[in-house]
């Protein structure tokens, strides 16, 4: 089973620490995905474990061994670059051959393995095109193909999608989504957007700062942010500072009023006086007070926005807070209404 | 290990530059010292007073020069850069085509159509039955100017009008959308915008013209002694070696400060000789006046730049005049016999020099300095754009011999090596040594810009695709760079070629290049030494215009690439 671990990496670029203690793992069959803001040094963390960077300190280990000895060109591991650096003096297919001659695989199997890659990819028409001719597309899907022909150990994307338009990447989305299921390889998939985060990723590792301040599937990511920065980074912007009454039940004071019982799974994680957060899921949006509810705060909608399939509410509460819900009918400025929240509706994240 | 010899080899940039550095030190700052040291031992020999005289004429024939280019040069830019006609292309290739012709075919050329022997003379004599020449146009000042006219034509064509037509005509388009008329969308948009490319290219033109010898010499005669003519006579007539060598610190001096203001000017543009060449915003002349601009500019061109070359071409298979010694009426026609007569050794003088002798040379040294100089300029131009940390004093080091001027440097070399054992046992090198140095220049500014503009990350996706560090750079980089070290080793080859002023000084008697061969020629009586110059100076011509349809090709080739 194919593993790779990266552990404790740091690195410094123009005097200041850029990763500072970075260490996560992939295992086969699973894609990561690395989201963090630009600049943040996602990409140098692809650059040291391909080889063409060098850390400062810690280790990349593949299948348990220490690869920092290994050249770039030795580590078999593929990297598709943002800007796709194809070749632009080979045609596709030579550019999709390039690795599988650099590892001496007979003529026709390289012809055979070239055919596969491009039909992988739909390219198989454009096979002695330049690549100077193709669109942004079109080179995106070669890179992809080159890629991945020489069948590489662990793939890494850095950002691939970035450069195209809107509709195009989420047509690529889907086929790249499909792609890595098919494989089976090992990906890392660096991007800086949550959205194809959640639908290319597995898991999710978060990097901030220099290091990671999160990682795991998908899904547990979104339902429980481990701080603010994640869930101001996944866009959840819903959050009511906060300090903690008591712990059995869990009682929350906010500017809002106090706030609960919470969900019993937070009774263990926070002592009375510690200071917390609330994050209050968009979809909580319920009027009407049911026995479970866990508070009530009067609100007023500022704005309501179409958004195709549903609306976006502004509400104004307490304090002049502006929370976003989404509603499936609109609803008119001015309104004044009350948020019933339930346990679940509310995620409690320590700071 | 293998991680730490590649890190080694990454951390010895000095491998890199040092060899051509040495290079220059031993064969350019070595011949300057030597020049400042005679210069300065013997102050005895310097009349101070007289380098005033050459100092002026030689500002003052270059600034009017570019005056002249620059008024026959625009228009023909916006021609280029405006409209469509045919025979554009190859219009295009032949108003190159004088910029890198040897100065001593052009003086042949303009020698052939309004010499003493030329065909507008014999024309004329013929009508008029007069017996000597009515036109006089060599050894005169009016011949300097049209021949650098001739010669720098192309540089302002090139470089104003590329960066006109590469000038968005939506610019000039939405001038006109907000209400100006054509004559004020001109004035304050278009001109605003070339200044800076006229500037540069005037300033180009300038520095030619002032370091320009072959032509001065040649076709200006003894009265026209430009800094160039006079550090010539200085030191090989009168052999007043630290008058010379007075003169060529003054020549240096003023090349320098005239190649700074260029850079000034020119700084962080592009000003390519062979720029990319696309269609858009040229059509079709419509208005009558359109038309008569665009057939006016054409014909001049031709008047300037092509039919002297017509006129040396067919003077070298056209015989007209009684050979030497002959005083019967010849019969005038076609004949072969001048390109023949350069393969048979006529007087049986062991100073004679066949011709034959002087193609091989003239072959040879340009093969040395197209190797020398692109080994080089490919090692600087690796070391400039890997090493930005050094760019900084590398840069104007090596560009420094571009600044120095042919005669200097040959004028450095005789000094410098004269009479050393170097001089007796390696003189053949010196000639293609001293081409390197001014070949090497251009061969670098062809090859920095394509090497700089090849990403990083071409060579690092090669190296994660699994290809060494060796087969990376073989397998991407060489093959990207590719067309621009042909193209550099066509300019090397071509320089080499037609380099007059340093190889005057130092190729043997008995080893001429074809220039000096033509030179000499030129110089001697009667018909048949005429005839050969004439054939000799159309062997270079087509060399040149082989070189430069090569060149062309080489960069509409680059346009494709991305």
């Amino acid at each position: 089973m194919d593993k790779l671990e990266v552990v404790n990496l740091h690195k410094m670029f123009e005097g200041a620490p850029l990763l500072n203690g970075v260490s996560f793992s992939v295992e086969a069959g699973e894609t990561l995905c690395l989201l963090g803001s630009s600049g943040s040094g996602k990409s140098t963390i692809l650059r040291i474990i391909a080889g063409i960077e060098t850390q400062d300190s810690g280790s990349v280990f593949w299948n348990g061994a220490d690869i920092s000895g290994i050249p770039v060109h030795r580590r078999r591991f593929g990297l598709m670059f943002q800007d796709y650096a194809l070749f632009p003096h080979l045609t596709v297919s030579e550019n999709v051959a390039f690795g599988l001659r650099m590892q001496r695989v007979p003529r026709a199997q390289v012809e055979i393995h070239v055919r596969e890659a491009l039909e992988r990819v739909n390219m198989t028409a454009f096979s002695s095109r330049r690549v100077t001719d193709l669109s942004g597309g079109e080179q995106q899907r070669v890179a992809l193909a080159r890629a991945l022909a020489p069948r590489p150990h662990l793939l890494m994307l850095d950002e691939p999608l970035a450069a195209l338009d809107r509709s195009l990447r989420v047509e690529l989305q889907e086929e790249l989504r499909e792609l890595l299921h098919q494989t089976g390889i090992p990906a890392i998939y660096v991007t800086h957007d949550q959205e194809e985060a959640i639908l290319l990723g597995d898991r999710l590792a978060l990097l901030h700062d220099g290091r990671i301040v999160q990682s795991g599937p998908t899904e547990e990511v979104y339902r429980q942010p481990a701080n603010t920065w994640v869930a101001h980074f996944l866009g959840m912007t819903n959050l009511l500072e906060g300090r903690v009454l008591g712990s059995n039940p869990l009682m929350v004071a906010t500017d809002c009023g106090e706030i609960g019982p919470l969900s019993p799974e937070y009774t263990g994680l926070s002592a009375p006086g510690q200071k917390v957060y609330l994050l209050i899921k968009p979809a909580a949006l319920k009027f009407d007070p049911t026995p479970s509810s866990i508070c009530s705060i009067s609100g007023e909608v500022a704005d309501s926005r179409f958004l195709g399939d549903h609306y976006r509410v502004f509400l104004r509460v307490c304090s002049d807070t502006i929370m976003e819900f989404t509603s499936s009918e609109p609803l008119p400025q001015g309104r004044k209404l009350s948020l019933n929240l339930q346990p679940d509706d509310v995620v409690l994240i320590r700071e | 290990m293998v991680r730490g010899l590649v890190k080694a080899f990454k951390s010895s940039g000095v491998l890199l530059w040092g060899a051509p550095l040495a290079l220059l030190l031993v064969f350019f700052f070595v011949p300057m010292a030597a020049i400042l040291k005679v210069m300065f031992e013997r102050s005895g020999a310097i009349v101070f007073t007289d380098t005033l005289r050459p100092l002026g004429f030689t500002f003052y024939q270059a600034a009017l020069s570019t005056v002249l280019t620059l008024l026959l040069g625009l228009p023909a830019a916006y021609v280029f850069a405006r409209y469509d006609f045919p025979g554009k292309h190859l219009m295009r290739t032949l108003n190159m085509l004088p910029f890198i012709l040897p100065t001593v075919v052009t003086a042949a050329a303009f020698n052939a159509l309004l010499g003493p022997r030329g065909w507008v003379n014999l024309l004329l004599m013929q009508i008029t039955g007069l017996q000597v020449p009515p036109v006089t146009f060599l050894n005169t000042f009016t011949a300097i100017l049209v021949a650098h006219v001739f010669y720098n034509l192309a540089i302002i064509i090139r470089v104003v009008g590329s960066a006109w037509s590469q000038l968005d005509p939506r610019l000039e388009n939405s001038a006109r959308v907000l209400g100006a008329s054509p004559r004020r969308a001109f004035r304050e948009v278009i001109f605003p915008i070339l200044r800076r490319p006229i500037l540069s290219a005037a300033l180009l033109v300038f520095l030619f013209d002032f370091t320009s010898f072959g032509v001065i010499l040649m076709l200006g005669g003894a009265g026209f002694a430009t800094l160039e003519v006079a550090i010539y006579s200085q030191a090989l007539h009168f052999l007043n070696l630290p008058m010379a060598g007075l003169l060529s610190v003054m020549q240096l001096a003023s090349t320098l400060i005239i190649l700074l203001l260029y850079g000034r000017v020119s700084h962080g543009e592009d000003v390519p000789l062979f720029p990319r060449l696309h269609g858009e915003g040229t059509r079709k002349p419509r208005t009558l006046l359109e038309k008569w601009i665009v057939a006016s500019v054409i014909v001049l061109l031709f008047l300037f730049q092509v039919l002297p070359l017509l006129a040396l071409a067919g003077r070298s298979v056209i015989r007209v005049e009684a050979e030497r010694g002959q005083r019967t009426e010849v019969q005038a026609g076609f004949t072969l016999d001048y390109y023949r007569e350069l393969f048979i050794n006529r007087q049986q003088s062991i100073f004679y020099v066949p011709p034959s002798r002087a193609v091989v040379n003239s072959m040879r040294y340009a093969g040395i300095t197209t190797v020398i100089s692109v080994t080089a300029g490919t090692l600087l131009a690796y070391a400039l754009v890997k090493r930005p940390r050094i760019r900084r004093w590398l840069d104007p080091l090596v560009m420094l011999p571009f600044g120095a001027s042919a005669v200097t440097l040959g004028l450095g070399f005789i000094i410098a090596f004269n009479g050393t054992r170097l001089s007796s046992t390696s003189l053949p090198w010196l000639v293609p040594l001293a081409h390197s140095l001014i070949a090497m220049p251009f061969v670098l500014r062809t090859i920095q810009p394509v090497l700089a503009s090849l990403p990083e990350s071409l060579r690092q996706s090669a190296a994660v695709l699994g290809a060494s560090p060796l087969r990376a750079w073989w397998e991407v980089e060489v093959k990207l760079i590719s067309r621009s070290l042909l193209a550099g080793g066509l300019f090397a080859f071509t320089i080499s070629l037609g380099e007059f002023g340093a190889t005057s000084f130092i190729s043997r008697p008995e080893n001429p290049t074809l220039p000096v061969a033509i030179f000499r020629y030129l110089g001697q009586p009667g018909g048949l030494n005429y005839g050969q110059a004439m054939a000799m100076a159309t062997i270079l011509i087509l060399i040149c215009a082989i070189s430069i349809a090569l060149l062309e090709r080489l960069s509409h080739a680059f346009v494709g690439n991305d």
